[in-house]
């Protein structure tokens, strides 16, 4: 093996009474890693890091750093450091002695100690606010601090529970880098949970796409992008036009126009993925999956265009476009007929989901 | 600069509300409060001759009350702060496991022991006495589990006995404010300092005592300052020879119908309590302090 894992989980598993949180989990992540965690409010990924970090004892499976089983270890004894989603700030305590708290119990020097608490706020820019009680801070303030009180420990196994949800377009582009850099600098393993798709996508080099206490989908983004296992998991992630179809014979056929889309495997009902930005549009109905324009959206530098077209079966079903607003058709406006075509490899076929 | 007429009449128009309806708990709190208050103030420093009250100003009261009275002050005082202190710190304990520990038992539990609170304070007194007396039913368990041949004398009557029905009484008051602030406490917090690398003792000196340190305060103010203020206590399950300094005021204003002393006498324990409580103010926003 090239990189053993640094962070293994066995089995892990969560009960609530006889709601299961956590179904049993299996991953495997490496020391260098920076690994996302997606999925739907409600589907474990807080209870499955306060099960790392220890603060939520599993029902059952194991959890190892570094071969190590901590599983029965308290939070105080484990390597790891954890951004909460709530934030859990020191309320009584001021910005900077919140930050300095982990190094005090480390009876670091205190020149050190300032030193490195300075140098932490000046990256989550809050130097300003070091001695304002961290009570009386902004949401996105608050966060802040609870990132700098986290990664000042350089844990190997660092938690962030969603850690920039709180913050603005600006200071989470400016937070991407810092993390980023944070990473490349101390190393170990990152784990974020997210519900920016765009965010997991600029972070992270592995992501875990989670539904119902369950992983549905573990690989590198672009893999998970590209190649969706499922309906739920190309939803999730990204745009993605699911076009119910029937696979027929091996082949499958969308609708009026398009061609037909080679599937080997049995007869069964599919779903066809198209991403909206693998689909061009090309005016009147020629050859092409043949449409009319329901509507067009400006989106800044690019438009989304809402189409109507007819399954094989005849019932309606919408399909959307983003194109660059130079390639679109001259005269598409609202019911406009247009052909919809795109590359020969880009549909994907998927089970039929929900 | 001035401001426009419309808001300054806005502004006298909400004034005149709050004043209002201040009046009513004002005009209670002057007239049953501090106006007897300060007429007893007055007459601590006025002499008592045979049958009567005569207006004078002198310290002579309050020399008998620190001279004659002065060991049970400091005894009074003692109890107080024992009793304050083991209540706070029990209905602290009690508070924390009701919030963290016991789940969804713990409200149950809560329910149950402010319930007592609805068995008046003699009530609680006599069942003290029935369980610690000679035919009591610790005798008895005592003596049935065959640990001693005679009744244990050394139960009730005593400054024990006096500690333990106090403690029971007022446990319930001071978890109130106790589980108030507990309740109001952010789990997270607590996960945040163990994450941080603190151990589950330091995780409570550090965070979660300075953060209810308030709460602490009161509770143990109330059970210091009603422990020491006592006279019904000791009188039924303490011995004659610890009564406490609540005893002695009580004879003053009945018995020896000598109402400048006993005034004196509540006006000095007044003051050493406020002078303890004081103190223990500092010393706790000193000891329990963000660092
Ligand atoms: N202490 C608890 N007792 C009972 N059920 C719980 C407890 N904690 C979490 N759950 C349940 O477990 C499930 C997963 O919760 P979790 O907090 O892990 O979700 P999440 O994926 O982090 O959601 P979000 O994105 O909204 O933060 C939820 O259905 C939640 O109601
Ligand atoms: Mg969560």
């Amino acid at each position: 093996m090239a990189a053993a894992s640094l962070l293994e989980l066995r089995g892990l598993t969560r009960r609530y009474g006889t709601m299961t949180a956590v179904q049993p989990i299996d991953l495997a992540i490496r020391e260098n890693d920076f690994f996302a965690i997606l999925g739907p409010s409600g589907c474990g990924k807080t209870t499955l890091l306060r099960m790392i970090g220890g603060f939520v004892q599993p029902s059952d499976g194991y959890v190892l750093i570094g071969g190590r089983d901590v599983t029965r270890l308290p939070p105080d004894k484990r390597p790891t450091g954890m951004v909460f989603q709530n934030y859990g700030l020191f309320s009584h305590m001021t910005v900077r002695q919140n930050v300095a708290y982990g190094l005090r119990l480390r009876r670091r020097p205190r020149a050190e100690i300032g030193a490195e608490v300075e140098r932490m706020l000046d990256l989550v820019h809050l130097s300003p606010y070091a001695d304002r009680p961290a009570k009386d801070l902004s949401g996105g303030q608050k966060q802040r601090v609870a990132l700098a009180r986290a990664l000042i420990l350089k844990p190997k196994v660092l938690l962030l529970d969603e850690p920039l949800a709180a913050l603005d377009l600006q200071l989470r582009k400016a937070m991407h880098q810092e993390l980023l850099a944070i990473h490349e600098a101390i190393g170990g393993t990152f784990i974020l949970v997210s519900h920016d798709q765009t965010e997991v996508m600029t972070l992270a080099n592995r992501v875990a796409v989670m539904s119902g206490g369950r992983v549905a989908q573990e690989g590198s983004p672009t893999e998970i992008y590209d190649r969706p296992a499922d309906p739920f998991v190309a939803r999730f992630i990204g745009d993605a036009n699911l076009l119910p179809a029937r696979r027929t014979g091996g082949v499958i056929l969308l609708g009026d126009g398009a061609p037909p889309i080679p599937s080997p495997g049995a007869d069964a009902a599919v779903d066809v993925m198209l991403r909206p930005e693998a689909l061009r549009l090309v005016a009147g109905h020629g050859s092409g999956l043949r449409a009319y324009i329901e509507q067009v959206v400006f989106q800044g530098s690019h438009v989304r265009v809402h189409c109507l077209a007819k399954q094989a079966g005849g019932a309606e079903m919408r399909v959307t476009a983003t194109l660059g607003r130079d390639v679109l058709p001259a005269g598409s406006g609202q019911g406009a007929a247009v052909s919809i075509t795109w590359a020969e490899g880009a549909p994907l076929v998927l089970p039929a989901g929900a | 600069m001035r401001m426009p007429d419309a808001e300054r009449a806005q502004l006298r128009r909400e004034g005149l509300k709050t004043a209002l309806l201040m009046a009513p708990a004002v005009i209670v709190f002057i007239g049953l409060f501090v106006a007897p208050l300060a007429w007893f103030f007055v007459q601590s420093f006025w002499r008592n001759a045979t049958f009567r009250v005569v207006p004078d100003f002198q310290f002579g009261n309050y020399a008998t009350a620190f001279r004659d009275y002065g060991g049970v002050l400091l005894r009074t005082l003692g109890t107080g702060l024992e009793v304050g202190g083991i209540t706070t710190v029990l209905a602290f304990f009690f508070a924390y496991a009701v919030r963290f520990a016991l789940g969804r038992a713990g409200p149950l539990i809560l329910v149950i022991a402010l319930t007592t609170l609805f068995g008046g304070y003699v009530v609680k007194v006599y069942a003290w006495r029935s369980l610690l007396g000679l035919d009591g039913i610790l005798n008895g368990a005592l003596m049935a589990a065959g640990l001693t041949d005679a009744p244990v004398e050394a139960l009730l009557f005593n400054a024990g006995a006096v500690t333990v029905t106090l403690t029971h009484y007022l446990l319930p008051l001071a978890i109130l404010p106790l589980y108030g602030a507990l309740a109001d406490m952010d789990e997270t917090v607590i996960a945040a300092a163990r994450d941080s690398g603190a151990s589950a003792p330091r995780t409570m000196f550090d965070i979660v005592l300075p953060q209810i340190r308030p709460a602490l305060i009161a509770s143990f103010a109330m059970s210091f300052l009603l422990a020491a203020g006592d006279y019904v206590t000791p009188a039924l399950v303490g011995s004659p020879g610890n009564a406490m300094y609540g005893n002695f005021i009580q004879s003053q204003f009945g018995l020896r119908m000598n109402t400048p002393l006993g005034a004196a006498m509540s006006f000095s324990l007044l003051g050493c309590c406020l002078l303890i409580l004081a103190t223990v103010w500092l010393v706790m926003r000193r000891v329990l302090r963000a660092r």
